[in-house]
């Protein structure tokens, strides 16, 4: 069991991506190796299923987008978050914990 | 203003599907580059990035479907799928737009009589306030027509009414002259206090005053359009004698 992939949960992927966008401006295979190195390979996107999940985050206004030059001087789309995405950044988060908080409580409990 | 931009989206879907091809091919092309220089055969590498992106194509779909709006190009389909099966079969066609064109020509000409007969309030001061007094025999038979004595008693004694006018409208046709030619137009004869009883203004001219003793008047009120057909809206004719 050395290899454990989970899919990234359903819904968690948006928060992901706005918390990586909060380091900067940054196209989308960028954000992909982001987010699997810093969870050491465990958070493995399907790299390709990235880019709906990035257009749909444009159109609700929390991340903007602009072609660019890319760090090997390739034309790259680079993706930023917006203000109303830092908002909602804050917002995930909050909700991410108090969920998590409450499923450890639960898987503790024991009967006394 | 999202919409607009997926509006436009959906116009130029092909400049999308350019730029949605590029932002595919350099992330693949990224992550090849990566394998190689971890160690990996190019040809291998380029397999292996293809596999990790997943399908491209199915991919790409889901990701024109957020910039564009589906349903319009799906509509613009059904559109011209109808006009052809329309034009293949004229008679159906014929039958169809006439049923439609009566249905709406009739909804229209009967809402165009009741709007104007039932919802727009008449143009008077203050139309709430308006009755219409008339005598009726005792079972209801018939109406006929109140006396002048009758008249000036309810006039002098009424307290429920402020002012009562006399009007008359008989349906016979008088002729009219004095523009040269004589016409032939509906007229009614009226109370000299009738127009101020409704508060409404003249739009030329004055309404009756009473000449003389029995409060009777000679003149005649015309419509804004006969004055405009018959006297060509000269804004002096008002004084000729009709």
């Amino acid at each position: 069991m050395g290899n454990r992939n989970s899919d990234v949960l359903q819904g968690t992927l948006d928060m992901l991506i706005l918390k990586t966008l909060l380091l900067g401006r940054m196209h989308g295979f960028g954000i992909a190796v982001h987010i699997q190195d810093v969870s050491e390979e465990v958070l493995r996107v399907e790299e390709g299923s990235l880019y709906p999940a990035l257009h749909r985050i444009e159109q609700t206004g929390w991340i903007r987008s602009d072609w660019g030059v890319s760090e090997n001087n390739r034309r790259a789309k680079f993706y930023e978050l917006t203000a109303a995405g830092r908002k909602q950044l804050v917002k995930e988060q909050e909700d991410w914990d108090r969920l998590t908080q409450a499923v450890a409580k639960l898987l503790r409990y024991r009967e006394a | 203003m999202s919409w607009i931009q997926r509006l436009i989206g959906s116009v130029k879907k092909k400049n999308l599907e350019d730029q949605l091809d590029d932002e595919q091919r350099f992330h693949i092309e990224m992550r090849a580059k990566r394998l190689t220089t971890a160690g990996m055969m190019p040809d291998e590498s380029n397999r292996r990035a293809r596999l990790l992106f997943g399908n491209q194509t199915l991919l790409k779909e889901k990701t024109l479907d957020r910039d564009t709006f589906a349903w319009i190009e799906t509509l613009s389909q059904d559109l011209r799928y109808a006009l052809r099966s329309l034009t293949m079969s004229p008679s159906f066609t014929a039958v169809a737009v006439g049923a439609l064109a009566l249905g709406i020509g009739a909804n229209t000409a009967i809402f165009s009589l009741m709007n104007a007969l039932v919802l727009q309030p008449l143009r008077v001061t203050d139309p709430g306030q308006l009755v219409l007094i008339n005598e009726v025999k005792n079972d209801k038979s018939d109406q006929r027509v109140p006396t002048m004595a009758a008249f000036v008693e309810w006039k002098n004694h009424s307290q429920m009414l402020q002012d009562i006018a006399l009007a008359g409208f008989d349906g016979d046709p008088s002729t009219i002259t004095g523009a040269g030619h004589a016409e032939r137009v509906n007229a009614g004869t009226c109370g000299v206090n009738f127009f101020s009883l409704l508060g409404v203004k003249p739009f030329r001219g004055r309404f009756f005053v009473p000449e003389n003793k029995v409060g009777m008047s000679e003149g005649v009120v015309i419509s804004e359009s006969l004055w405009q057909r018959m006297f060509a809206a000269d804004p002096n004719n008002w004084v000729r004698p009709l």
